[in-house]
């Protein structure tokens, strides 16, 4: 694959991959990091790029693995850096309003399972078919069916749940 | 689409059965002013999804600068197609020279005469109808083998109709109601007995 094919297929796709690895490790600059190493790998490997069935979910697939490799090198998994991450003021969360109504369905979301989060992230965010989805997480894809349905439900519980917390407070 | 159908799209959509496109006319329905008071709590779901796909890389010159790293003239790593390729290519070359080496001597090559060829066409004839009892042989037991797990499966049965049967039955209240009939028949024992005195 030339130079410009190659920035042709993949470069549209930098924003999709850095939210897909902003999920996994939170801050903006390793996510960053990992979507630009990526590029390099994909490049490396560009006389195998044309073979590919999809060279999205293959992208997705590597900013996975790169990303879950980050988590392990940092042993623990902090799943509550989302909220302090300073580097957040970059998402298009502008009112306070916004931020506070936001951060119960964020809340929510940190309840669910690492994998439960990658599922949502990739249907409800980024609209992916299950067979695509499977390609990239690697699960089949009645596992993929019962976990979204599990993580949805979750959140529907905690959303309804604190509503009715705040009726009663008021 | 009314409300009543959104709802009913809407349980699917916790159970993980819709479509992407159900879930774009959701996300949509979710987004209408007349919006019915108790979906509120959901709305900020749909909200939160639609607004995370428009985050962007921050990096404004990234395009650039990964362009500078990749370089065109830095050799790419392992390739398995260039391997395949290798590989396929170092096969040929060593099936021909064994070819070439073994098998192109023409001198040596002697047809077969009638005599022999009528010897080959018996035997290879032979061979066939062997063949052919063979495997008509192992279909005859194949049936048996059939007809042996049929029974097997039916006793199998059996033995579960028969245990649970033997669950249903409650030893202990029979020998309940044998102490019980045993207790009847010494009362009338004993009220025959001072009827007789």
């Amino acid at each position: 694959m030339l130079l410009n094919e190659f920035k042709e297929k993949f470069f549209p796709l930098k924003d999709k991959l850095f939210r897909f690895a902003k999920q996994f490790v939170k801050r903006n600059d390793e996510a960053e990091d990992i979507v630009q190493d990526t590029f390099l790998k994909l490049w490396l490997k560009r006389e195998d790029l044309n073979a590919l069935r999809n060279h999205e979910t293959f992208a997705m697939t590597m900013v996975k693995n790169a990303s879950i490799d980050r988590l392990r090198k940092r042993k623990t998994i902090r799943f509550d850096e989302l909220k302090r991450d300073p580097e957040n003021k970059h998402t298009p969360l502008d009112s306070l309003t916004q931020k506070e109504t936001y951060n119960q369905v964020i809340e929510a979301i940190k309840e669910l399972s690492l994998q439960q989060q990658m599922l949502l992230n990739l249907r409800d965010i980024e609209g992916y078919g299950y067979e695509e989805i499977s390609e990239i997480s690697g699960l089949s894809i009645n596992n993929i069916r019962v976990n979204i349905s599990r993580a949805r439900n979750t959140i529907k519980e905690k959303l309804l749940k604190q509503e009715q917390d705040e009726l009663v407070r008021h | 689409m009314n409300w009543l159908d959104i709802e009913q799209v809407l349980e699917r959509f916790w159970k993980g059965e819709t479509s992407l496109e159900e879930e774009q006319d959701l996300r949509r329905a979710f987004l209408r002013e007349d919006l019915p008071t108790y979906l509120l709590p959901l709305k900020n779901y749909f909200a939160y999804t639609a607004e995370q796909k428009n985050i962007t890389l921050p990096r404004k010159d990234f395009e650039t600068q990964v362009s500078e790293k990749l370089n065109p003239n830095k050799k790419p790593l392992f390739s398995y197609s260039r391997f395949l390729a290798y590989a396929a290519s170092l096969l040929i070359l060593i099936s021909s020279l064994f070819f070439l080496l073994n098998g192109n001597d023409s001198s040596e090559y002697k047809p077969l005469t009638e005599k022999e060829l009528q010897v080959a066409q018996k035997y290879m004839g032979l061979l066939a109808k062997n063949m052919e009892e063979t495997v008509g042989f192992s279909n005859q037991h194949l049936e048996k083998f059939k007809l042996l797990d049929k029974s097997v499966q039916s006793l199998k049965k059996g033995e579960t109709k028969y245990s649970k049967q033997i669950q249903k039955l409650n030893p202990i209240e029979y020998i309940n109601n044998s102490f019980t009939q045993l207790k009847y028949l010494k009362t009338f024992e004993t009220s025959m007995k001072i009827i007789a005195l």
